[in-house]
């Protein structure tokens, strides 16, 4: 139950972008196409999951050593998490790879990520952290791939997913298409379609939280 | 790229918080206290002066001849937090009132992601084609780029300041509001185009 409400927690009181604000500049910057925001939101689990993991250990081994040692390794850490993913990233998905651009990199710095590792390295319990970090990227990763939908359904009036089979992996919605409002796939559509969400996600929340026990 | 033109560009067209959204998440959190913001503006520019020459050295001297590019984010991290931790030491010195003030913190700062986006940027050369930039430009792109994120910080601190006047729907209070105003002066700055730095320079008679 308790290993459960972790991950709750991430996905919804606790959420990284609607609630805490916090790592939102990837989920901004490239959510114009689903397809992309899916495999940045997996770049970002992965980072996310690996650097909490092995900065828990170093906080284990670490204990009562010195904030500025352990705060260090966890940014250490954190940048060759990130270093990796960009490197497969562009091995495996080189189209994925050329359309996140800096932003994988970037992950380095992503104020979720720094967080959680340094709160794992400060010597949170491993599973704890782990299931922390768990329950923050896959919060990121469904608000990610909301406000991608909305964006590039009103910005090109498409839905890109992966081609299965006879599928292109295209879903075209033809009004939307005809006439697609552009601005939403600008940087000041992810502005507004995050703060419009965020607003909506707001809502829910207080109604779920009302009317719980 | 001439100057004026690499100033105009790091500082507006590509202004790394509305148009890059890189570094988001302070601004979005700007605080409604003017000074206040435009201290972590003034932090945020030096830093990013400081970080985007720190980060020419280690590219030209120490990576590029080793062939170790690649690891290049790793080394911009260390080189960052390095540099923070002097910031931090140096501003306890001069203005230990502004550290107060702006709760500002040494992994606040390095742990940036406008100022590591910058650095990236200038590694790529920005908008002009030869590659890296020099070491003086490094340094101008940094503080032009970190002036343009002062920009931003004081038009949201004042944005917000407004808005607690005003009456708002309870859904919209606090960061969704932040969000919204923030997208509307990123639909501003889309004026700040090419176009716009192209037609600046022949007005005052400079390369663009």
């Amino acid at each position: 139950m308790k290993q459960g409400s972790e991950i709750v927690r991430g996905l919804a009181s606790e959420n990284p972008l609607f609630v805490l604000f916090m790592g939102m500049c990837p989920a901004l910057a490239v959510s114009t196409r689903l397809l992309t925001s899916l495999w940045m939101s997996l770049a970002i689990l992965c980072v996310l999951v690996a650097s909490t993991l092995f900065s828990s250990i170093v906080g284990l081994f670490a204990r009562g050593k010195g904030a500025r040692a352990r705060w260090l390794a966890s940014l250490f850490l954190t940048a060759c998490f990130a270093t990796c993913a960009d490197l497969l990233l562009g091995f495996f998905a080189a189209d994925a790879h050329a359309a996140l651009g800096l932003y994988v990199p970037l992950l380095a710095v992503n104020c979720l990520v720094t967080g959680r590792a340094e709160m794992a390295a400060r010597g949170q319990p491993v599973g704890r952290a782990l299931l922390a970090a768990l329950g923050a990227g896959l919060g990121l990763a469904a608000c990610f791939t909301v406000i991608a939908a909305a964006r590039e359904a009103l910005g090109f009036g498409t839905l890109t997913l992966f081609p299965v089979g006879r599928f292109t992996g295209t879903l075209v919605i033809a009004p939307l298409a005809a006439s697609p409002a552009r601005a939403a796939t600008f940087a000041c559509g992810g502005f507004l379609a995050a703060g419009y969400l965020a607003a909506l996600a707001a809502r829910l929340l207080r109604r779920g939280a009302g009317s719980g026990p | 790229m001439s100057w004026f033109g690499l100033i105009l560009t790091f500082a507006l067209i590509d202004n790394v918080v509305l148009v890059q959204m890189l570094g988001v998440c302070p601004c979005i959190g700007a605080p409604r206290r003017m000074g206040t913001a435009v201290g972590i503006g003034i932090a945020t520019a030096v830093m990013m002066s400081l970080a985007s020459l720190a980060a020419w050295a280690i590219r030209t001297q120490v990576l590029a001849p080793l062939g170790l590019e690649y690891m290049q984010i790793v080394a911009y991290v260390l080189a960052m937090a390095g540099l923070a931790w002097m910031f931090e030491a140096a501003a306890g010195r001069l203005a230990p009132g502004l550290l107060r003030a702006t709760g500002f913190s040494a992994s606040g700062v390095a742990v940036n992601c406008a100022v590591l986006g910058v650095v990236l940027l200038g590694a790529r050369g920005g908008a002009s084609p030869g590659g890296g930039l020099g070491p003086l430009q490094s340094l101008v792109a940094g503080l032009s780029a970190g002036c343009g994120v002062l920009l931003v910080l004081v038009l949201l601190s004042a944005i917000r300041a407004r808005l607690d006047l005003e009456w708002v729907p309870r859904a919209l209070h606090g960061l969704p509001l932040s969000l919204i105003s923030a997208g509307l002066l990123a639909l501003a700055f889309m004026a700040f185009d090419r176009a716009l730095l192209a037609r600046l320079a022949s007005l005052l008679g400079l390369p663009s």
